[in-house]
């Protein structure tokens, strides 16, 4: 059993990049911010030369957030609230769900392996521990796991299976160790990371 | 895809549904037709004339939505502790896998203060959490109508990576004013309740309830408690790639996802027997789905019925997916294949075995359970009888 999955990149925006940065999107004009962050970190993330070689079905996403599409839900129940569901906006509507921002990644990087949207809190090694086990589980061979809220910075992972790994030779630091139901991070051969993945 | 070394079980099951808090009474309703939608105060939020929806089997003005969805995870939590019947303090490594699409999503309209809250809508999954054990580990998935089936598909996952004794899955989800209201201006609503695979289908019905499974790994499964209901054998999952809401026409990856979860199970399409549908009522989905089921099982489609759980008990979000799997259940458990509620006469253009209005009786040995989410992912679970289950209905 492949018991080790690589990482390939780590990639990371703050609120001053996204001020910086525009989005040119078709559907930018009804996105949510959660969205808009989520497509910037992404194409930073897919940058990298190693996903352009795998393909698309063997590429998955995990979108892991801790405050979800808030200020969406909080504008779709303001206008509950003050006009009724006709003043809701049919086009704005799914952003009140997490899997829209997974569907605006999926769609723009043709991202057709295993894919899910999930919550996050204190603890975001489940999101981690998700896109580990797909690999393992042999349905994907390149998951990108992306941590994104409202009003805080975002963080992307990008990590490869050991099979592939061998078969495109490329270089990688770090890796993550997932046998004995434990998930560790190594840099060479020196454990600089361990999670608290099962230790009930 | 990975073979998988270990069978899991299904060996207690939970649920909170319009017809009952049991498998029975769930079952039961499932065999009644013409579930139509009824008026729904709640849903007066959400700003429209026509409010109905399918509630679920407890009373639905009183609560708040935040105690609401825990009161229902809390009963079909407890009820599938209960009905699995084992000791939880023999289990070291124990894991609650929640999916719910919307979970506290409502709150938004009761609470003036979640603008300085943002953290509430991740909490269900910990909350839900510890009705179970207060070290009992979560996951909680939000992935829209699938979240509940790629729940109990990463359950199964978990046990067969060994990464815990025992997990417990399912969806859950309640009627919700931000998605009635979404559905309203989308025209997604059908009034007369949903009739999947209809010629007049119009589209879906607003429903809610909560589904959990234990599950346990083989070994687990024998040695502690006998009682299984079935076995789930093989998941797939993929994703379109298409759009933030449709489904894409030509269903390729719908059917990448069956035959992954048909490899992983080692089944062979003639072994299945009953395709448990998403089948929302929406016009072009049914069409979608219908030709896939087509297109994939070919000339296997003569030995297969196919049925729609939500023409009896609606939409019911995240759950969704969790009451296909529970249809699949009670059908491998009563040898029965229930009836689509509401169904009159199937639209011209599909070409598979569908029940229609009358049940089926039929042995059960191979299900699929189909589900398919805004935002592109597909969820496939396949699950069989297992033989020399004593489960009795």
């Amino acid at each position: 059993m492949l018991d080790r999955v690589y990482i390939i990149s780590t990639k990371y925006i703050n609120e001053e990049m996204l001020k910086k940065t525009s989005l040119k999107h078709r559907d930018s004009r009804v996105m949510d911010v959660l969205s808009k962050k989520a497509l910037l970190l992404a194409r930073e993330i897919f940058s990298e030369e190693v996903s352009k070689k795998i393909k698309s079905e063997r590429q998955g996403i995990v979108i892991a957030s801790d405050t979800g599409p808030c200020t969406s839900l909080w504008e779709h129940t303001n206008i509950l609230q003050t006009v009724g569901f006709k003043g809701i906006n049919p086009s704005k509507f799914p952003n009140t769900m997490l899997s829209t921002v997974l569907s605006r990644v999926s769609t723009e990087f043709n991202l057709k392996g295993p894919s899910t949207a999930m919550y996050v809190n204190s603890n975001r090694s489940e999101a981690l521990e998700y896109a580990v086990v797909q690999i393992l589980m042999g349905r994907s061979d390149l998951m990108a796991v992306m941590f994104i809220g409202e009003g805080e910075n975002g963080f992307g992972i990008l990590i490869m299976s050991q099979k592939f790994l061998l078969e495109t030779q490329a270089k990688v630091r770090f890796y993550i160790n997932c046998s004995n139901q434990h998930v560790y991070i190594f840099e060479e051969r020196k454990k600089i990371y361990e999670t608290s993945i099962n230790f009930a | 895809m990975r073979n998988r070394e270990n069978n899991i079980f299904i060996t207690g099951v939970g649920v909170v549904s319009i017809f009952g808090n049991s498998l029975n009474e769930f079952w039961t309703g499932l065999m009644r037709q013409d579930n139509i939608p009824i008026h729904v105060e709640y849903l007066k939020k959400s700003g429209g004339e026509n409010t109905l929806g399918l509630p679920a089997d407890m009373p639905v003005e009183d609560n708040q939505p935040a105690d609401r969805i825990l009161e229902m995870g809390e009963k079909a939590i407890y009820s599938a502790i209960k009905d699995w019947g084992g000791n939880l303090s023999d289990y070291k490594r124990i894991c609650l896998v929640v999916g719910s699409g919307l979970g506290f999503s409502d709150c938004f309209l009761f609470r003036d203060d979640l603008q300085n809250n943002k953290e509430l809508l991740s909490t269900l999954g910990e909350r839900l959490a510890g009705f179970v054990d207060k070290e009992c580990r979560n996951v909680y998935i939000a992935n829209a109508c699938c979240a509940g089936a790629q729940a109990i598909s990463y359950g199964m996952d978990l046990l067969e990576l060994n990464r815990y004794d025992l997990v417990i899955a399912g969806g859950i989800d309640i009627l919700s004013n931000i998605a009635y209201s979404g559905f309203l201006r989308l025209n997604s609503i059908d009034f007369m309740g949903c009739r999947p695979f209809d010629r007049d289908r119009k589209g879906i019905a607003t429903g809610e309830g909560a589904a959990f499974f234990v599950l346990e790994k083989q070994r687990e499964a024998y040695s502690k408690k006998p009682k299984v209901y079935c076995e789930l054998v093989g998941s797939g999952i993929t994703n379109d790639a298409y759009h933030v809401v449709q489904m894409k026409n030509d269903g390729r990856q719908i059917l990448r996802a069956m035959e992954e979860a048909l490899e992983a199970s080692g089944m062979t399409r003639g072994d299945i027997d009953l395709v448990v549908t998403h089948g929302t009522g929406t016009i072009q989905n049914d069409i979608i789905e219908a030709n896939t089921i087509e297109t994939f099982f070919k000339e296997d489609l003569i030995n297969i019925h196919v049925t729609a759980p939500k023409g009896a008990i609606g939409h019911t979000g995240g759950a969704s997916g969790a009451f296909g799997l529970l249809t699949a259940v009670g059908s491998i458990c009563h040898e029965c294949v229930p009836p689509i509620c509401n169904f009159k006469e199937a639209d011209n253009g599909f070409n598979i075995p569908l029940v229609g209005r009358n049940r089926v009786q039929a042995k059960v040995s191979g299900a699929m359970v189909n589900t398919f989410a805004f935002g592109g992912t597909n969820v496939i679970i396949v699950c069989k009888n297992h033989i020399g289950s004593d489960y009795v209905g």
